[in-house]
């Protein structure tokens, strides 16, 4: 029996493309904020927090909402000191962290042995 | 170890009709509590608020409300099962109540401390940079970075679309981390739910407003749960080392056996692999990276807390508190360096005295009117109250053989803090907001003292009892300001037709600093206020009229103007901030030849000087 990938990559994929979707097509609607709101407090951190594989879910989206906001603010603060604010340039980093890390978490449970 | 029996743990529990309701009761009295809060609103009048603040204008049945739910919550805490869902609907239930009602009654976001970081966020989105010449907001800019990116990416207007809700959203977010640090010290769910709700019933400092030691408390209360549940130290204090060929000098000695006391080794932590490790301190690095470029104080509030872990043996990796220690003085040293050149005598200088330290934190605060004296009677007799009851919570557990070092060690560790730094007469506030978790669970404990106890009915009514002492201190203590932390419409309308008229560069001067503005232009104004201006000499005091003037004459920038707000009059009125009451210097100067009024509506004034060539003139 194959193990259970689990919602979350799903879950993180989605976000992320509607997020980038209705970003860079400057969407202006309450949906956009509301998407962006979820994204930027979960998405980068659960990608990340759910590789080290931490058991209770309300422990692991502890640690992915302040990993994630965490993330959020390094990455734009890097941008931003280097001369290259962009928000939309953060976002694309984010999206990218939180695509390698949901595709990780789905490799990891391909070659996981079955049980 | 000694375990007291307790008889009324196995006695049935008879509490009438209301047991009788059984499951549904406790279900129903969150919509009842809900509905009976919502249905009051309408009925508060914020016209008729006194000085002791928000609760002057409540109407009894808002009191009914938090009583049902209360009600409703320590019977949820008797059934066996517990009921999370429904116990998280509680604790929400309770967040919303007592943590959004000033914005589903007020016209407009309240405290200026938010809207002037909205104002530093619309700089950077504006900018695309810092500017730390500014002021400190632009040496640790993390939240503020952060507050531009979620702006943009979400295409909102304006920042203040964040403000207003924040303390509400804050608070949620420290469910999670409170979860790990009670979880991680008992498994009695019960005293765990009673101690998170505790912390929301005396969290009444309001220090989770829209900012960013808001947001870094959340990192703080992340880290330490993080340390706790996997990095306990379960071995001893060695005091022999390189296999036992070296030896502490003191071994053997009543320091060392002491020490060995106080520094037991703990309960094993939650299992990890060697990765599994690597990567959660990973993240901590991660998160405290956050904290260092975000807060001048909260890197260091969670630094004493790591370090008291490791030197009392409570925290395996023994090199985290340098590694901490590193990224501070980074910051300072190479981050923050246009900050510190200018003010590095105001940080450090104050290190230490004691005199200054107290007088700011205590003494000052009991200035102002009677109302407002009153207010903080109440605040400091619930705070020690609290104090008082988390000591015994303690002895309670300690005497039944619980020995809870960890927590009390946290719960301590802040408060050297209150001595070392005024922290502008704020630092008391921060060593409450750092030692409430540990606080509240203490103060739980001594109601649920183990496992097989808290279902009799005097404990039941006993902890129902505190719950309201401690929900009408959180409503005097938080909202006891109100009468200036509230701001209107028209006073925000008259901020921005001062921002319209305006030229960049002006000197905008306010009757105090506490007004609706900087949200925008942050940089490109002048942002003064009467409570510098005007001295507290006798001249000022016998012609205040002549002293405002003089201080509206500045030549050197395209032109000067004064607003005065009623949040500003009520500034004046609960502190005593001006050398003359406000409340009469508004008539004068409306009456004074010497200004002339350019803009009024029922709440606030501009006045720009009659012979506007003095001013910079417009």
């Amino acid at each position: 029996m194959r193990r259970s990938v689990g919602v979350w990559p799903a879950v993180i994929i989605g976000s992320s493309i509607v997020v980038g979707i209705l970003t860079f097509a400057d969407v202006e609607s309450p949906v956009r904020s509301a998407v962006s709101l979820w994204f930027l407090i979960a998405c980068p951190g659960m990608a990340v927090v759910r590789l080290i594989g931490v058991g209770e879910t309300a422990v692991e989206l502890t640690l992915a909402v302040a990993l994630s906001l965490a993330l959020d603010t390094l990455v734009a603060m890097v941008m931003l000191y280097a001369g290259m604010w962009s928000p939309e340039g953060s976002l694309a980093v984010l999206i990218g962290v939180s695509l390698v890390g949901a595709g990780l978490q789905i490799l990891r449970t391909e070659r996981a042995p079955s049980a | 170890m000694r375990v007291k029996a307790y008889p009324d743990a196995v006695r049935p529990i008879r509490l009438g009709r209301v047991a009788q309701l059984g499951t549904l009761g406790p279900v129903l009295l969150v919509p009842g509590a809900l509905g009976l809060w919502l249905g009051s609103l309408r009925r508060v009048d914020l016209d008729r608020m006194t000085d002791v603040g928000l609760i002057s204008t409540l109407p009894p049945p808002m009191f009914a409300a938090l009583i049902v739910l209360t009600v409703g919550f320590v019977l949820a805490l008797r059934e066996r099962p517990l009921r999370t869902p429904l116990l998280l609907l509680y604790i929400a239930t309770l967040i919303f109540m007592l943590y959004g009602v000033a914005m589903l009654v007020e016209e407009v976001p309240r405290f200026q401390g938010g809207w002037k970081h909205a104002g530093v966020i619309d700089y950077i989105v504006r900018a695309g940079n810092v500017n730390p010449q500014i002021d400190a907001y632009f040496n640790w800019p993390g939240f503020f970075i952060l507050g531009a990116l979620v702006t943009e990416v979400g295409g909102l207007a304006s920042p203040m679309s964040l403000v207003g809700w924040a303390p509400v959203a804050f608070n949620l977010l420290y469910l999670g981390p409170l979860w790990m640090i009670f979880g991680a010290v008992t498994t009695d769910r019960r005293l765990i739910w009673l101690a998170v709700w505790f912390f929301y019933t005396t969290n009444w400092i309001g220090q989770d407003y829209f900012s960013p030691q808001a947001l870094n408390y959340f990192f703080y209360l992340v880290i330490i749960g993080t340390l706790l549940r996997w990095f306990r130290s379960p071995k001893p204090i060695a005091f022999q080392f390189f296999g036992g060929r070296l030896a502490f000098p003191l071994e053997g000695r009543l320091p060392t056996t002491i020490y060995r006391w106080l520094a037991p080794s703990d309960s094993p932590a939650t299992p990890t692999s060697l990765g599994q490790r690597v990567a959660l301190l990973a993240v901590l690095a991660a998160i405290f990276a956050a904290v260092v470029s975000s807060h001048q104080l909260s890197p260091f509030a969670t630094l004493v807390s790591v370090v008291a872990l490791v030197v009392f043996n409570r925290c395996s990796p023994r090199w985290l508190p340098i590694l901490m220690g590193l990224m501070i003085a980074f910051w300072l040293n190479v981050m923050a360096t246009a900050y510190m050149a200018g003010h590095g005598e105001a940080v450090t200088g104050q290190v230490g005295n004691v005199g200054t330290a107290v007088g700011a934190n205590v003494t000052a605060r009991f200035e102002g009117s009677a109302g407002h004296v009153f207010v903080v009677y109440v605040r400091i007799g619930l705070t020690l109250a609290l104090w008082g009851a988390a000591v015994l919570g303690a002895l309670r557990r300690f005497w039944n053989g619980q020995r809870d070092l960890t927590f009390a060690l946290l719960g301590a560790a802040p408060f050297p803090l209150a001595v070392a730094q005024p922290y502008g007469g704020e630092m008391l506030l921060r060593v409450y907001l750092f030692s409430l978790p540990f606080v509240a669970f203490f103060v739980a404990a001594l109601f649920y003292t183990v496992g097989r106890v808290g279902r009799s009915r005097w404990t039941t009514i006993a902890t129902g009892v505190a719950t309201v002492v401690w929900v009408i201190g959180f409503l005097f203590i938080r909202y006891g300001n109100e009468r200036m932390d509230r701001y209107t419409t028209d006073e925000v309308a008259a901020t921005r037709h001062l921002y319209s008229i305006a030229e960049p560069g002006s000197v905008l001067i306010a009757g105090t600093p506490n007004t609706p503005w900087k949200d925008r232009d942050y940089e490109r104004y002048r942002y003064r206020s009467l409570t510098n201006e005007l001295t507290w000499d006798p001249a000022t005091v016998a012609n205040p009229v002549d002293a405002t003037a003089a201080a509206m004459v500045n030549p050197d920038y395209p032109a000067t103007y004064l607003i005065i707000t009623e949040s500003q009059i009520a500034n004046d009125d609960l502190f005593v901030e001006l050398p003359v009451p406000l409340r009469e210097l508004l008539p004068a100067l409306q009456q004074s030849s010497k200004f002339r009024v350019i803009y009024a509506n029922d709440d606030a004034t501009i006045f720009v000087l009659a012979d506007e060539t003095s001013s910079g003139g417009p």
